[in-house]
């Protein structure tokens, strides 16, 4: 028991301490500078829609008043069958030569990804999501990145407000932070074992199509090209803005997605497990294994200690106890609060419409 | 007060994410990510 409370303890302490204080000393040793040179080369915007025609009319707004060249601009929206009528909002916008690309069916963003790229004339792709507003330069920064031949990835900055245009402090804020600084040191060092949904940019050559069963292209994708050979790199110039979750409950669906990707990416690319394979196999082990395997250890550090309670463990046990109920009280005060004639919906249905479908089959 | 408490709830419904996540995966559910299309949506 002792021997596994000592390496659970260091194996969580690594993940979330020592492995990115290990990137700040590589990054001393073997920085990889990107040579970026601002060039002008065809550029298509690729942004994929289900029935978001709310937000629609406001991205294309931002994507025609972005610093580029229209002739050299070309943008692309996939609807994933939408029903809600974003087709004959796209239709104002066909004079400023906004390609529609539709499917009857809706059949998830992977196959509405492969159906715009059939479609994609620019020699540089930027996919982009509905919600985030990106920042007039980021299409310059973005493509800067290509003069660089071992740059085959290109990922921007998410910038995360709360509402006044300031980045945000919240706790998801805060957590955003950190991992954009731990990926921002293994851009530096060589790759970011994943890009930014949100705004990265590949060459369109080295587009394959994806799966359609693909949670998170923006790590299946990332990751084929750096397994080809080129470089992932996280460039802070190229900014993408969205609003802060309002609490940790509002992150968890997204966050359980986001690492059932990562999961996923495990059988569709088996090779980044094998270290001769992969250029950033330990970047991807600490990084993107690390943080699949931390709930196992934490389970198995309160487990252990509860079979130790001399000593120091008897300490090491309080402050699990005393952080467990923290995060009880947390849990509790994070719950909405039912109104008059509305019952309130638990955290689970608010973080994640996956329960809330699950839980209206199962009734 | 209320960050001292929010923070260890974020952690651990953080980290029961990666269980949940691998539950879902092993049941093979399909619809997460269009499931997900109206939650707040952004890349960590």
């Amino acid at each position: 028991m002792e021997t596994l409370f000592w390496l659970s303890l260091l194996f969580i302490c690594y993940v979330y301490f020592g492995y990115p204080s290990l990137l700040a000393l590589a990054r001393r040793v073997t920085s990889r500078p990107v040579h970026k040179a601002y060039c002008e080369p065809s550029v298509s915007i690729v942004i994929a829609a289900y029935n978001e025609r709310d937000r629609l009319g406001k991205k294309i707004q931002n994507c025609l008043s972005l610093d580029y060249p229209k002739e050299k601009l070309q943008i692309i929206v996939s609807l994933d069958g939408s029903t809600d009528g974003s087709e004959f909002l796209l239709r104002t916008f066909a004079s400023q030569g906004v390609t529609v690309v539709r499917s009857r069916s809706h059949r998830g963003k992977p196959s509405a990804l492969n159906a715009a790229m059939r479609h994609a004339t620019g020699e540089i792709v930027v996919f982009a999501d509905v919600r985030q507003t990106f920042h007039p330069a980021v299409i310059r920064e973005l493509t800067a990145n290509f003069a660089d031949d071992r740059v085959g990835v290109a990922s921007g900055e998410l910038i995360l407000t709360d509402g006044t245009q300031a980045e945000a402090r919240t706790d998801v804020g805060i957590y955003w932070r950190y991992e954009k600084a731990i990926r921002s040191l293994e851009s530096e060092i060589h790759s970011v074992p994943g890009a930014t949904g949100a705004i990265y940019a590949i060459r369109r050559e080295s587009y394959q199509n994806l799966p359609e069963n693909t949670l998170i292209d923006d790590a299946l994708l990332p990751m084929r090209i750096v397994l080809g050979g080129k470089r992932a790199v996280l460039d802070p110039a190229a900014k993408a803005y969205d609003t802060v979750a309002c609490c940790p409950n509002a992150e968890f669906g997204r966050k359980v997605r986001t690492l059932a990707g990562n999961y996923q990416l495990l059988t569709q690319l088996p090779e980044l497990l094998v270290p001769w394979r992969n250029p950033i196999f330990f970047q991807f082990l600490s990084h993107k294994i690390g943080r699949l395997l931390v709930p196992y250890a934490l389970l198995a550090l309160f487990i252990s200690n509860l079979f130790m309670i001399r000593g120091v463990y008897a300490l090491t046990l309080s402050l699990q106890v005393v952080w467990y109920a923290f995060a009880s009280i947390g849990y509790v005060l994070a719950r909405p609060v039912a109104t008059d004639g509305d019952s309130a919906e638990t955290p689970a249905e608010v973080a994640s419409p996956i329960f809330v479908s699950e839980s209206k089959r199962a009734a | 007060m209320k960050r001292l408490l929010s923070f260890p709830y974020a952690f651990v419904l953080m980290n029961w994410a990666a269980v949940a996540a691998l539950y879902y995966l092993i049941r093979g559910k399909k619809d997460i990510w269009s499931k997900n299309r109206s939650s707040h949506k952004h890349r960590i």
